[in-house]
């Protein structure tokens, strides 16, 4: 299988959080979480750098066709999108919605529904233009 | 552990392309290629962005010298800028001009102009659109 060629694709989406942990006090929270644990939570434009790898196919010349590519990371992140992710999506109620988090949860739904033969190399997550995460599973 | 330090250069150009396959039927190509197809093509502001690597000249501080690397650069996207890929050049008589195969045809061939240079070519990104973009790399 070659893996000298990847071809990635930016999407984004916003979505509101609050970084909280019932386990820890007020003022526990406070700390660690500064001013993320604002109770009515806030919110961020993400941006989805999602690489994807394989052999380009003799035929199309490409590694994947982009639009059933488009059509399957929507259907994962338009769930989260204008959502409060810490409230409205079952994932993250009991698991921070952090950067990394969300990059885990995003990995995880995406490395299933990558149209074959191509599949997903790395993804990164930017939280604002100063942060991201990168994962690979 | 050897030192590794990287230099990268960002090039815009402009080209034209269609997506076609001869072997399938105009059906075919529009399953595949929607409106990549259409007859006359359609252009890109790409983004090539170069990345070489080797050691740091102790004289210079360079990996290789801006001055010398932009004209390499240039001398290989003078045959793509401003030209319709398929027709205006020679690489694409039998290969669909898409981002994967760009990316490998400039990598050849910027790979080839470095070789009198003290630098490896080491990746090359190439960005269709600001939200799309290949990597490739030997």
């Amino acid at each position: 299988m070659s893996d000298n060629c990847t071809l990635t694709r930016i999407y984004s989406f916003s979505a509101a959080h609050r970084l909280h942990n019932d386990k820890f006090s007020d003022e526990m929270n406070k700390q660690i979480f500064g001013k993320c644990n604002n109770p009515n939570g806030h919110g961020h434009d993400y941006y989805l750098e999602l690489t994807v790898s394989g052999d380009v196919s003799p035929d199309t010349g490409m590694i994947i066709n982009i639009e059933e590519l488009d059509l399957e990371v929507h259907k994962v992140i338009d769930i989260l999108d204008h959502k409060r992710l810490d409230i409205e999506i079952d994932y993250f109620i009991n698991i921070r919605a952090s950067g990394e988090n969300i990059a885990k949860y995003l990995w995880d739904e995406l490395v299933t529904v990558i149209p074959k033969p191509a599949y997903l190399y790395h993804i990164r997550l930017w939280e604002t233009s100063e942060n991201f995460f990168d994962y690979k599973g | 552990m050897d030192e590794f330090i990287t230099l990268s250069k960002k090039i815009e150009f402009s080209a034209s392309h269609r997506y076609w396959n001869d072997s399938w039927s105009e059906e075919e190509n529009l399953k595949h290629f929607g409106k990549c197809t259409s007859k006359y093509g359609h252009g890109h502001n790409y983004v090539l962005e170069t990345t070489v690597e080797g050691p740091v000249d102790p004289d210079t501080g360079m990996i290789i010298n801006i001055y010398n690397l932009k004209p390499i650069l240039k001398s290989v996207l003078k045959q793509f800028d401003h030209k319709f890929l398929n027709l205006d050049t020679d690489f694409f008589d039998d290969l669909i001009p898409t981002t994967e195969n760009f990316a490998k045809i400039l990598y050849e061939c910027i790979d080839e102009k470095l070789k009198d240079t003290r630098c490896k070519l080491l990746k090359v990104r190439l960005y269709e659109t600001k939200d799309l973009f290949v990597d490739y790399w030997k």
